[in-house]
């Protein structure tokens, strides 16, 4: 029997693993001072610390500019400001954990549609308080944005940034080359269709509509159906009413964009859809303003213009709000200093460099998009006169619904009638649960 | 023969199970216990609501949809993982030239990052830009425009052959492995006796790799159950919920509804459904290791 | 019998030439698309062959500042979760095949029964005991996690290899004075090689390419891994394929080079336990 030596090494390994976990915590001492969440640390005592999860940019400018403006909070307030960036699929992903897991970053960068979600799991804290004692003003920031940082009459988040689905972008050369005026974009959803009749030929098509598994296409019908003079809920916040007459035109006019489609367009979502007109193989597409910038990396000689979203008959043009909003972690131990820092980038000034889309703040949006974007009056237009998304805080659930109501009329399952039917009571059933 | 040896049984085994009950088997109990809450974020703070909250999971009528799916799309990864890791695996133990060049490409598929391999065969998968469409073009079957992800009952098909292609190469190791540890003496006895390659695979190939064959049915089953990046990039769980397997419905409740309480039963109802199936293939491996 | 034999041979050679399109098929569209220009990337029918060929997607993503970084951090996790792995699961294995003590069955059955939990539902609970170890945001916190998850299946691996080595093997090199330990790693260790190597394959494969305990457990950008590192690329509106699928390449080579080392290795051991056994 050798158990010395097979000892020995038994003890070896539970030595690395306690080396392991030794120099863990060993690390986590310095760790922990630029981990989220915890209270002091720094290097004088006094100096407090922010830590902030936001998104990647793609523009490096922006990126400098917040990096800028950080570094002036920071000698303004003796405070130690820590900006971490993550593209939008893993920030979803990886603040869920950190917060219910009672660390994470002092102020978080919430899309609009989580924000009831946030706030009704408390995870983030009411600033009705700070409001009532500082300078900031709802009219100061676009309707929809502002109302999507509410839940249940309080203020949970103040905007950030907002973008809007969305504005429709046409293909001039191709417009021409089908006999179409190329400065009189399509006002109408039946002027989009016929349109899109005489595009769709050669192989390339009129536009492209999509209900991958993305929230997108529900932002787009949620708009058509406000557009026909419908209301997503009724003013209980009890009732779903995607299932009457606008509603139903809605979806229906959506699912109607197949016949000018590319085939497939189940599978697709919204990037997909971009991707197709960018190529060219689409003359026609909806999309946030934001789809600019894709557009002049992906297809930079293209003789494109923007127009507002075709409006139903006898109705409006209007989109929907999309963008994102900053709130306080309610296990932040910084709160008042979070709530600055708040203020310091929802103001004008830095509004008009270190947003990704556009401001929220309308002054500051103005400017903005005159400097950064053509066709800058059509966005503004659409943006103030955005809807939001219903803010309750099984939101996401209801998207689904919605989103399989879409897909079962898009493929031939169901009649869009029935379908939302179908939805509405299950919706129903959710909102009051 | 086992050597009787208490104390050194548990000294080796210590560290392995240290690490899995602190790290797997606090999770495990934490989530047994939230799942007996009712976590809606509609219905205000947690609440205990015990064994009735099971029920009502189960009347809703999506677990057992997405049961089935999970069960359809498990077996079937699963048999053609294994099959075709077997297949593979008896093509590269023969020697060709660059036999060496093949083992490893074969590997490529299982090296890709999960999320990576997904986001390719959305490309590969798409209607227009897609190498798939092409190739059926391409081989003279005409231009078509297949929506592989968007056409319902077409969509598991596809999320199914992704899945496959990501895994098998795992069984093909294994069982490449396995192969070469049968014995070469039985086969040169073999075709002293006349047998014939088919013979010789049913009565000493299959017998020498059925304990490792066995390893990995069941690791690839559970994987396959508990695999969730690629349904999760390629469909989402659409179209209208028609890939939706369990992980990525846990994963819809807890990161999209934050209904923490739905998640864990949801969980702990998958994990007593692998547990049984584990079982039973567990019951026939010992049975074979006394034979 | 020739005739036999040629055909056997023309099925053998479309069999292997069958099974290398199917594994390198999604890589075309891969290389392909990381050899294309942002303008020639989406064409109607797709275009195979790029005919203007450029190399600037890799480097676009050797560029990437961070690149390099998230794969020496890949490279460390991966190496050192392998190498604790193993050891902690040949020790177990060996105690499960070879010895015999009470509660055995019981503790096996904990290793296995611990293989079948899915990742997204334990990653928030795992997050808050990783967070209470004060391990967040660092490598040994990872390491832990990875080590959580790949011990079950090596232990069982192991064992079903170890198995398949005859006891009496160890028993006569015991009988001619060897010690335990000694009959262990003469006899039981060099047979067990290609079993260690197709376990610290799996165990290897599934820390380089884990995404999401990466995600949630790393925050700091200087400590992310490579899967999520990747990611950068694909952004919440715009994917950059053409430098994401030159970056998937990239990443993809050293890791071929690794099997190819390997795989020659996993074979000489192999024939050097047949010849000895």
């Amino acid at each position: 029997m050798d158990l010395k030596r097979v000892g020995q090494m038994l003890l070896v390994t539970c030595l690395i693993l306690v080396m392991l976990a030794g120099c863990g915590s060993g690390n986590s001492g310095s760790g922990k001072s630029s981990s989220p969440g915890s209270s002091s640390g720094g290097d004088s005592k006094k100096q407090q610390s922010l830590v902030i999860w936001t998104l990647q940019q793609a523009d490096t400018n922006i990126q400098e500019a917040q990096e800028n403006a950080a570094k002036s909070f920071e000698e303004k307030y003796n405070a130690k400001v820590q900006i971490t960036a993550f593209p939008y699929d893993q920030l979803k992903s990886k603040l869920l954990p950190a917060v219910a897991g009672g660390e994470g970053p002092d102020i978080l960068l919430l899309d609009q549609v989580w924000v009831a979600q946030y706030a009704a799991a408390k995870y983030i804290v009411p600033l009705d308080d700070y409001m009532g004692k500082s300078e900031i003003k709802a009219e100061d920031y676009f309707d929809g944005a502002w109302g999507a940082g509410s839940f249940q009459n309080n203020i949970y988040a103040i905007p950030f940034d907002v973008g809007v689905w969305g504005v429709l972008y046409y293909n001039k050369d191709m417009f021409k080359a089908a006999g179409l005026d190329p400065e009189k974009p399509p006002l109408t959803w039946e002027e989009f269709l016929q349109d899109g009749q005489k595009l769709t030929k050669d192989g390339k098509y009129g536009a492209s509509n999509w209900a991958g598994s993305s929230e997108s296409v529900q932002c787009l019908i949620d708009a058509f159906t406000v557009a026909g003079g419908g209301k997503l809920l009724d003013e209980s916040g009890k009732k779903i009413m995607i299932n009457e007459d606008p509603g139903v035109k809605a979806l229906q006019f959506w699912a109607d964009m197949s016949k000018i489609s590319p085939p497939g367009s189940v599978g697709k979502n919204e990037e997909d859809a971009m991707t197709l007109f960018t190529s060219g193989q689409t003359a026609m597409t909806m999309y946030g303003e934001w789809g600019q910038d894709t557009i002049k990396t992906r297809a930079p000689n293209m003789n494109y213009g923007v127009a507002n979203l075709p409006k139903p008959a006898g109705g409006e043009s209007i989109g929907t709000f999309g963008g994102f909003n900053l709130a306080i972690n309610a296990n932040s131990s910084n709160k008042d200093l979070a709530w600055e820092f708040i203020k310091y980038s929802t103001n004008e000034e830095n509004q008009k460099t270190i947003t990704m889309l556009t401001p929220a703040n309308k002054k500051a949006a103005k400017e903005y998009l005159n400097q950064k974007r053509q066709f800058p009056d059509v966005i503004y237009q659409q943006l103030t006169t955005a809807t939001y998304r219903p803010n309750v805080a099984n939101y996401p659930a209801i998207a689904d619904l919605q989103l399989q109501a879409t897909q079962k009329v898009m493929t031939g399952e169901m009649s869009a009638k029935d379908a939302l039917q179908e939805a509405a009571t299950k919706i129903n059933d959710l909102l009051n649960k | 023969m086992k050597t009787r040896s208490t104390l050194l049984g548990y000294a080796l085994i210590a560290p392995a199970i240290v690490l899995l009950l602190v790290l797997l088997f606090i999770p495990l109990l934490y989530s047994l216990q939230i799942s007996f809450q009712d976590t809606d974020l509609s219905h205000g703070a947690p609440k205990w609501v015990g064994l009735s909250a099971y029920v009502d999971s189960w009347k809703n009528g999506e677990l057992w949809k997405v049961g089935k799916h999970s069960i359809v799309w498990t077996v079937s990864v699963a048999f053609f993982q294994v099959l075709v890791g077997l297949l593979a695996a008896l093509m590269l133990n023969r020697k060709f030239p660059l036999r060496w060049l093949v083992r490893v490409l074969v590997l490529l598929p299982w090296v890709l990052p999960g999320v990576i391999a997904a986001l390719t065969w959305r490309l590969v998968y798409d209607s227009q830009f897609g190498f798939l469409n092409s190739l059926i073009a391409k081989l003279g079957f005409g231009q078509h425009a297949t929506d592989w992800l968007g056409t319902p009952g077409l969509a598991m098909f596809s999320v199914v052959l992704a899945a496959i292609w990501k895994g098998y190469p795992f069984a093909m190791l294994m069982l490449l492995a396995a192969l070469q540890s049968v014995p070469q003496d039985q086969y040169e006895a073999a075709k002293i006796d006349g047998a014939d390659g088919w013979r010789q695979f049913i009565h000493i190939t299959l017998p020498s790799i059925s304990g490792v064959m066995k390893t990995v049915v069941l690791l690839v089953s559970i994987w396959t159950f508990n695999y969730f990046e690629m349904i999760y990039v390629l469909t989402g769980g659409g179209p209208v919920r028609s890939t939706h397997i369990a992980p990525t419905y846990i994963y819809e409740l807890s990161f999209g509804h934050f209904d923490f309480g739905e998640a864990s039963r949801v969980s702990v109802i998958s994990f007593l459904f692998i547990f049984l199936i584990s079982l039973i293939l567990i019951r026939q491996m010992h049975k074979n290791e006394r034979n | 019998m020739i005739i036999k034999r040629l055909g056997s041979r023309i099925l053998f050679t479309a069999g292997i030439l069958l099974l290398l399109f199917f594994t390198l098929f999604p890589f075309m569209q891969m290389l392909s698309t990381s050899l294309k220009s942002s303008d020639q990337l989406f064409t109607v029918p797709p275009v195979w062959i790029p005919k203007h060929a450029t190399l600037s997607n890799f480097a676009a993503a050797m560029q990437h500042q961070q690149f390099v970084h998230y794969f020496m951090n890949s490279l460390l996790v991966s190496v050192v979760t392998c190498i604790l792995v193993i050891i902690v699961s040949v020790l177990a294995a060996y105690s499960f095949t070879r010895l015999e003590f009470p509660g055995r069955k019981f503790f096996m059955n904990v290793i296995l029964v611990s293989q079948m939990f899915c990742i997204s539902a334990v990653v928030i609970p795992l997050y808050k005991i990783v967070s209470a170890l004060g391990l967040l945001n660092s490598f040994p916190g990872l390491i832990l996690a990875y080590m959580a998850f790949t011990v079950p299946v090596a232990v069982w691996l192991l064992r079903s290899f170890m198995l398949n080595i005859p006891v009496d093997m160890e028993e006569s090199a015991m009988m001619e004075g060897a010690s335990q330990l000694q009959a262990f790693i003469k006899v039981v260790v060099p047979l067990l090689r290609p079993g260690i190597g197709a376990t610290a394959a799996y165990v290897f494969l599934m820390t380089w390419q884990e995404f999401l305990f990466s995600l949630v457990f790393m925050t700091d950008p200087s400590k992310r891994t490579l899967p999520i590192g990747i990611m950068d690329f694909k952004g919440q509106y715009e994917t950059n394929w053409g430098t994401m699928m030159a970056a998937s390449i990239l990443i993809s080579i050293p890791v071929f080079v690794l099997f190819l080392i390997i795989q020659r290795q996993l074979i000489s051991g192999l024939t050097e336990g047949a010849t000895k056994g």
